[in-house]
C-alpha cells in the first residue's frame, strides 16, 4: 500500500524539481463584492514608490542551489534600481544599476561575466520582480471566487497580476507566451512598514531557462540619499 | 629609509601620526609576530560594517570567528542571515540557513574565493614581514599598534584594495579592528569584540550547519 502512495510523490517531487516553497501562502477567501479597478487601486495606494532592502537570495539551477545577500534601492516611479551581491562574509559578487532601458555592470566577478550576458539576466529578474507590479492599462480583468486576474497583451507575450488572499494583494504575476508559461513571479507573506506594503517572500521562477530565485526581506533601510 | 605617510582614510587619529623608520616598522612587526604567535586558539565576536559607496550606506553583519592555528578558521554570521563557513588547506565548507545546504568549494577552482580567502588568512596571521615584497607597510601609531598597508602596483590585492589598515589591542596580543578601503570606494570595517584567546574551541564550532550558539 506505501509504495502506491510513496511513487507518485517521488515522481511529482522530481517533476518539480523538488521545489518546495518555503514560505505561507496567500489565505483562500473569497473576493467578495469589490470592483476589480478598486483592487489595484488600493494595491496602487499601499506600494512604496522607492524602497532600500536587504534580501537573502537564493538561486536554484539544475539541483544547486546558492546564496548570497542582496541589497537593492528600487524606484518603481522611476524605474530605476541599484542591486549589490556580497557573500554571507562580505565579499562583493556583484553590483549593477539600471533603468527600464539600459544596465550598467559596475562590478561582477570573473565567474559571473563568463556566462553570458550575465547583467542582462540580472537587470530583467528584477524588473519582473518590482517593476510593474500593478497591471498595465487596459487589462482586461475577470474575477472568480478566490482571486482576480488582470490580463493584458504586451509585445506578443501576455502578463497576468494575480489577485488574491486577505485585502486582495498580488500574489502572482506571470507571462505566457502562446499559453507556454515563460516566468512567474510569486509574492507572499507581505508585512507592511511606513504604511507600505512589503513581501517577505517572492520566488521567480523562470520557466524557459528552468531556475528559480527565493528572495527573502531581512530589512527594510531608510532612504538616505 | 623613512616611510612617509601619505594618506587618511577614515581614520581621525591619522593625521597625528609622524614618519617612521623603517626600523622601527620592522621591529613593530617583529613584536606582533612574536606576540601572536604565542596564540594558538581564538574565539572572538565581530560586527563587520560595509560601506557600499553606491548607497552611501552601511550594511552590518555580526557573527563570531574562530581560529585554531595553525590553519583552521570558522566563521559564523549570526545577522542579517544566517551561515557557517569552515576554512581549511584548500577547501571551504559552507553552510546557509536559506538553502538548508552544505557547500564544498575548492579554493584552486575558484579564484575570487580564493583571492578573498586568502586576505582574511593573511590579516588574521598577524605575520606581515612576508606582506613587504607586495605592500607598502606603514607604521600609523605605536601605541597601540596601526599599521597601513598599500599594495603595490600590479600585485593581485592592488587591483582591487587601495589600503587595509589593522588596528591591535593594547597588549599587542591581537587584532581590534580592520579597515579595508577598496578601490571602487567601498569600506569594510571588522571590529573584534570579546575576543578570547588560547581557550578551548568547540567542537561544534567547525561543524558546517546551524550555530549551536
Amino acid at each position: 500500500m506505501f509504495k502506491y502512495f510513496i511513487i507518485p510523490v517521488i515522481i511529482l517531487l522530481h517533476l518539480t524539481g523538488c521545489a518546495g516553497i518555503p514560505f505561507q501562502k496567500a489565505e483562500r477567501v473569497p473576493i467578495g463584492k469589490i470592483e476589480p479597478s478598486e483592487v489595484k487601486e488600493q494595491f496602487a495606494l499601499m506600494l512604496p514608490e522607492k524602497f532600500r532592502i536587504i534580501n537573502s537570495m537564493v538561486f536554484e539551477y539544475k539541483g544547486e542551489a546558492i546564496s548570497f545577500i542582496g541589497y537593492s534601492d528600487v524606484d518603481t516611479l522611476e524605474k530605476t534600481f541599484t542591486v549589490v551581491g556580497l557573500t554571507q562574509f562580505g565579499i562583493k559578487l556583484l553590483e549593477l544599476t539600471g533603468n527600464n532601458y539600459k544596465t550598467e555592470l559596475r562590478f561582477a566577478i570573473e565567474e559571473f561575466t563568463k556566462r553570458g550576458n550575465f547583467a542582462e539576466a540580472v537587470a530583467d529578474d528584477i524588473k519582473k520582480i518590482y517593476f510593474n507590479r500593478l497591471p498595465g492599462a487596459g487589462a482586461e480583468a475577470s474575477a472568480k471566487k478566490y482571486e482576480i486576474v488582470f490580463s493584458r497583451n504586451e509585445n506578443g507575450a501576455t502578463i497576468e497580476h494575480v489577485f488574491a488572499g486577505v485585502g486582495n494583494l498580488l500574489v502572482e504575476k506571470r507571462c505566457t507566451v502562446d499559453n507556454i508559461a515563460v516566468w512567474s513571479v510569486y509574492y507572499y507573506e507581505y508585512r507592511v512598514e511606513n504604511g507600505k506594503l512589503y513581501p517577505a517572500g517572492i520566488i521567480l521562477e523562470n520557466h524557459k531557462y528552468d531556475y528559480r530565485l527565493i528572495i527573502r526581506l531581512k530589512e527594510i533601510m531608510p532612504l538616505t540619499s | 629609509m623613512l616611510l612617509f605617510f601619505t594618506a587618511t582614510y577614515g581614520y581621525p587619529q591619522d593625521s597625528q601620526v609622524t614618519e617612521k623608520t623603517r626600523t622601527d616598522l620592522s621591529a613593530v612587526l617583529s613584536r606582533l609576530e612574536k606576540k601572536m604567535s604565542e596564540i594558538k586558539t581564538i574565539k572572538t565576536d565581530f560586527i563587520q560594517e560595509k560601506e557600499l559607496a553606491v548607497f552611501k550606506q552601511k550594511v552590518v553583519l555580526k557573527g563570531s570567528v574562530y581560529i585554531e592555528k595553525p590553519s583552521r578558521l570558522a566563521w559564523h554570521v549570526d545577522n542579517p542571515v544566517k551561515y557557517v563557513m569552515i576554512m581549511s588547506e584548500d577547501t571551504i565548507s559552507q553552510w546557509d540557513e536559506d538553502t538548508g545546504r552544505v557547500q564544498k568549494i575548492s579554493l584552486s577552482k575558484n579564484p575570487a574565493f580564493e583571492a578573498a580567502i586568502g586576505q582574511m588568512r593573511i590579516w588574521f596571521s598577524g605575520s606581515y614581514s612576508p606582506l613587504l615584497k607586495d605592500y607598502e607597510i606603514l607604521l600609523l601609531r605605536e601605541k597601540p599598534v596601526s599599521l597601513k598597508f598599500i599594495p603595490k602596483p600590479a600585485t593581485l590585492a592592488g587591483n582591487v584594495i587601495k589600503s587595509v589598515t589593522v588596528d591591535f589591542r593594547k597588549d599587542e596580543q591581537y587584532i581590534n579592528r580592520i579597515f579595508i578601503e577598496e578601490k571602487g570606494g567601498d569600506t569594510t570595517s571588522l571590529l573584534f569584540v570579546d575576543t578570547r584567546l588560547n581557550i578551548p574551541v568547540e567542537a561544534s564550532a567547525w561543524k558546517a550547519g546551524p550555530s549551536q550558539k
